[in-house]
């Protein structure tokens, strides 16, 4: 009964039609208002990028970790001083990105760590590294969790045949990826020249009864005995 | 709303609210418009460029050796690797762009001495600061931070 008369009295009338013209400014204006605090001036987001390239930075640490192994295995370390370099190195890792708010739990599974280093007189010579790695970084602008799986073989391998113009080649294998070594450093004993061909390959005049030393970028050495 | 329309000044009324709810619609549409269309201020993003060029001199075993030399105190290598930094950080650079960087011994959180490179200069308020982390040295586990400090000139 209320509402008849309000469409009925003129006041009503002008009472009705001046609410709904409100009612429709304040949608407007706070739908406004709403999409400027979301504005770039005064909401700036943290910047993802920069987040991005500490993770990133991080996988390369972790990666790296491996040529220390690597390394310090074919200078005769042992197993035990490997897990040792993983539990320090990715100590280390946590404390940098713990540093720069990224907030992580780095593991790694010291049951499948794989480590093989060949006999030196068994054509092609290798050394290998194998570990798992778990990344789990949960801060409030960035989330990751993923295991890292890093395998990584550096190779020494003479042609089958020796004999005068010959070569060494020395190549990488990681995750099934194979590049050459062209920044290596072959040495024969006895003396015996050998030139750098700057593609993996190092031509020498090759005999029986020669040791070869490579010495691979970070440190890593390989030793052949024809 | 008969009795509304027929009245004149109620005729009035009404006009003058529509066109009121008009112009504040178009009003309000306006100022939404100008404030999206207007670009935020364009910030140097030289960090991207910089990290990337880094991250390569790291895959070159070039900030590694940087550091080996140091360590080992290898004058010619300083010098060699120091030139190659240098060069490839200013070539990301534009050309009013400068830099310095040092490392840290993240283990002891000490400034590895000797490992400055331009630390003459004098940053801007205005500089962006990088870290980046290598964890290996020569086969070697030390793991370092660098802190680099980029900015422009004049600005």
């Amino acid at each position: 009964m209320k509402k008849v008369s309000l469409t009925k009295n003129k006041r009503g009338q002008v009472f009705l039609l001046l609410s709904i013209t409100i009612l429709i400014f304040l949608i407007i204006i706070s739908a406004t208002i709403f999409q400027i605090t979301q504005s770039p001036y005064i909401n700036p987001a943290p910047n993802q990028q920069q987040l991005y390239d500490y993770l990133d930075n991080s996988l390369n640490a972790i990666d790296d970790l491996s040529n220390v192994a690597l390394s310090q295995l074919s200078l005769g370390a042992s197993r035990n001083d490997v897990l040792t370099i993983m539990d320090e190195g990715l100590e280390l890792i946590e404390a940098y990105l713990d540093d720069h708010n990224l907030p992580s739990i780095l593991t790694y599974d010291d049951v499948n760590i794989i480590i093989a280093n060949s006999s030196t007189a068994l054509n092609p010579v290798y050394i290998h590294f194998e570990v798992e790695v778990s990344i789990h970084i949960n801060s409030l602008d960035l989330y990751y969790d993923s295991v890292i799986h890093l395998n990584t073989t550096y190779f020494m391998e003479i042609s089958g045949i020796i004999g005068n113009m010959n070569y060494v080649y020395l190549y990488k294998e990681a995750n099934g990826l194979k590049t050459m070594v062209n920044n290596g450093i072959v040495a024969i004993s006895p003396s015996t020249s050998v030139t750098n061909l700057g593609d993996g390959r190092y031509s020498a005049d090759l005999a029986s009864g020669q040791m070869i030393t490579a010495l691979l970028p970070h440190n890593i050495w390989l030793w052949l005995e024809i | 709303m008969k009795k509304l329309t027929k009245n004149r000044k109620a005729q009035l009324f009404i006009i003058e609210a529509f066109i009121a709810v008009s112009v504040m619609i178009i009003m309000v549409t306006a100022l939404y418009e100008v404030q999206i269309a207007t670009q935020p201020p364009i910030e140097a993003n030289y960090q991207e460029e910089v990290y990337t060029t880094l991250k390569l001199l790291d895959n070159q075993n070039v900030l590694d050796g940087y550091i080996y030399s140091v360590l080992n105190s290898q004058t010619a290598n300083i010098t060699y690797y120091r030139t190659v930094i240098e060069q490839a950080i200013y070539g990301s650079l534009p050309d009013n762009g400068e830099f310095n960087l040092y490392y840290e011994n993240l283990a002891t959180s000490l400034e590895i001495s000797g490992s400055w490179i331009n630390q003459h200069l004098a940053p801007s308020t205005e500089a962006i600061g990088i870290d980046y982390l290598i964890s290996e040295v020569n086969g070697e586990l030390i793991p370092c931070t660098i802190h680099l400090k980029v900015w422009l000139k004049g600005v």
